[in-house]
């Protein structure tokens, strides 16, 4: 569609292109936009050109910011030697949210997927082994090793084959890799749970 | 379990309708090309979400309504151990939404434990002879049933079979294809202790239920037939070391034709009677007399696992089997006493029992 079209048709066209927005909603929007005021254009149409003027990737952790390095990489109280690496800025955002992890991570922008044509060269892999081996050079000094990558990704198939792909890949540069917990789900249907499910259950148990 | 009340709207090419069908016996009858296996397919993706017939969802919303981009639902409250719960599913532009209690789905295990369905069409006589794969459907649609959980497992393992094909047709780096042996093998490990478990607890009742219907002392045996020497009690981990050696041992052939060669998408389910291997000697009599004995182990596999009874689809099957094998199913069916839904081109065969309701399918419209 050109720009010769009417406005009120491009917007929809736009904003169509979008994930998760389909045409009803996406005319819903482009109906709400022109019924509001003047300043939620504004505001909306600068905002979107601000995330891709100053919005970048963190040559650290390869997280989105606008300061680089971003405001976790900088932070001086997280534990340099403990490396988080999840699939998405917004699984970081997930991971961080609960405070519970005081490291500092590194987000890979997608998994694995040959399905989707997606090889290790089209992930932030090659910049995680080279922070790995720029950290191990640099210890001695002031600095220190990574001693543990933990590996916070979707328990499904391509977070798994991921995962064991980076395990492989890092182990041999010295940290311990670990795998965050996914739950078993044994619920309280007790006459769902068979054999099967019992069996795996114990497999993964852990120490409490 | 009990479907106690049953909406259909836009649904194949029957007519917009409530029914409230009997706790027993619902027969529908009619001529052909009526509506009659809709409404089975109905009740069907009610219960799994999915057709036993259809390719594309497209299919089931009545023709004039997916032409004007309308949508289909099927609504359903089903009363198991007298809890009532509503199930939903709506049908809109190629995507299904299901619905439990008015609220959407998260887990479609949660959905999945209150309505068991089990299927019974023609179809089913022909496939204990047939090709592997009918029979890999089979089991996996029963072991769905006993296990819901199954479901997620069995999609899993698709997509690392898929990624690993992909690989292979791109001549990926043996160090991805390494990966996604190890996922085959893991994922497809856990298809294969389900099958195997599943096998184990239905073996004694087929062979019961063999004879019961026949009694002819042959004892009908199953077997899962997938890797060499595995015994039916073999727990994950061993399948998965064994499934992870025969892969590995598997590369050359498969990077040679792009395609996996082994795992549970290649297995299939052995039967036998006595020695004999029915999938080659069997007669039509004793395939259709081990198909029914097959169906009946379920749902007795299902009452005692799940503590209530699946509702059973029947589809024109009375007129598929000989008399005495028909007297067998309606005295099954009056014993178990569960739920039914059977459809029939000839009402009359259908002996007469109690506790029975009857429909007339016309030309989609229902009439009870
Ligand atoms: N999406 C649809 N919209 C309208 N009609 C449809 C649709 N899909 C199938 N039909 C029609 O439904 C009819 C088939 O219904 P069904 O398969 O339930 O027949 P039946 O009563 O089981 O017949 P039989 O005794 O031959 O098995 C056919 O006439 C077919 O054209
Ligand atoms: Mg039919
Ligand atoms: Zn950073």
């Amino acid at each position: 569609m050109g720009t010769g079209a009417d406005p009120i048709t491009r917007l929809i066209h736009e904003l169509g292109k979008l994930p998760g927005i389909g045409e009803r909603t996406a005319t819903r929007l482009a109906f709400h936009v022109m019924r509001a005021p003047e300043s939620l254009a504004q505001g909306l149409a600068q905002a979107l050109l601000d995330v891709k003027a100053k919005v970048r990737l963190c040559s650290s952790c390869m997280n989105l910011t606008e300061d680089d390095p971003c405001a976790l990489c900088a932070d001086a109280r997280r534990d340099p030697g403990l490396l988080c690496v999840v699939a998405t800025p917004a699984d970081l955002l997930a991971v961080d949210r609960g405070g519970a992890f005081r490291g500092r991570y590194h987000v890979l922008h997608g998994v694995l997927s040959p399905l989707e044509g997606i090889g290790p060269d089209d992930l932030r892999i090659g910049d995680l082994v080279r922070r790995l081996r720029d950290a191990e050079a640099a210890s001695g000094g002031t600095a220190q090793p990574i001693r543990e990558v933990i590996l916070a990704l979707s328990p499904n198939v391509e977070g798994e084959a991921t995962a064991l792909y980076l395990a492989r890949l890092l182990r041999p540069l010295g940290p311990r890799v670990t795998r965050i917990a996914s739950g078993v789900p044994i619920g309280g249907e007790l006459e769902y749970v068979d054999q099967v499910t019992i069996a795996r259950a114990l497999e993964a148990r852990r120490e409490v | 379990m009990l479907l106690r009340a049953l909406e259909l709207t836009a649904f194949r090419n029957l007519a917009d309708t409530v029914l409230q069908p009997g706790p027993q016996l619902n027969v529908l009858a009619g001529d052909n090309a009526q509506g009659k296996t809709n409404l089975l397919e109905a009740i069907y993706l009610l219960g799994t979400l999915r057709s036993f017939r259809a390719s594309k969802l497209g299919e089931l919303m009545r023709w004039d309504v997916e032409a004007q981009g309308g949508s289909a639902r099927v609504a359903g409250r089903v009363d198991t151990r007298g809890i009532e719960r509503k199930h939903e599913v709506t049908i809109q532009a190629g995507k299904k939404v299901a619905r439990l209690d008015g609220k959407g789905v998260r887990s479609p295990t949660d959905y999945f434990k209150w309505l068991t369905t089990v299927l019974f069409t023609p179809d089913d006589l022909g496939v204990l002879r047939g090709s592997p794969g009918g029979r890999r459907r089979l089991l996996d649609r029963a072991v769905f049933n006993r296990t819901p959980a199954y479901l997620g497992e069995h999609n899993d393992y698709q997509r690392a079979l898929k990624s690993r094909n992909a690989i292979l047709k791109d001549g990926g780096p043996d160090d991805m294809l390494e990966i996604w042996d190890f996922h085959l093998a893991r994922y497809g490990a856990r298809v294969v202790a389900r099958r195997l478990a599943y096998i184990a607890e239905l073996e004694p009742r087929v062979a019961a239920g063999y004879e019961a219907i026949t009694h002819t002392g042959l004892r009908a045996r199953l077997a899962y037939q997938g890797l060499e020497g595995l015994p039916l009690e073999a727990s994950e981990a061993d399948i998965h070391a064994a499934l992870v050696a025969a892969i590995g041992r598997s590369r050359g052939r498969d990077r040679a034709r792009q395609f996996s060669s082994v795992g549970p998408h290649a297995d299939d389910l052995g039967l036998w009677l006595d020695d004999r291997d029915v999938r080659l000697y069997a007669s039509q009599g004793q395939t259709r007399a081990l198909a029914l004995a097959l169906k009946i182990a379920e749902i007795r596999l299902l009452r005692d696992v799940h503590g209530s009874d699946p509702i059973l689809l029947l589809d024109d099957v009375s007129s598929e089997l000989d008399p005495q094998r028909n007297a067998h199913l309606f005295d099954f069916l009056d014993e178990v006493a569960c739920q039914c839904f059977l459809t029939t081109t000839h009402p009359e065969y259908v002996r007469a029992r109690l506790n029975r309701k009857d429909y007339r399918v016309v030309n989609g419209v229902i009439e009870g």
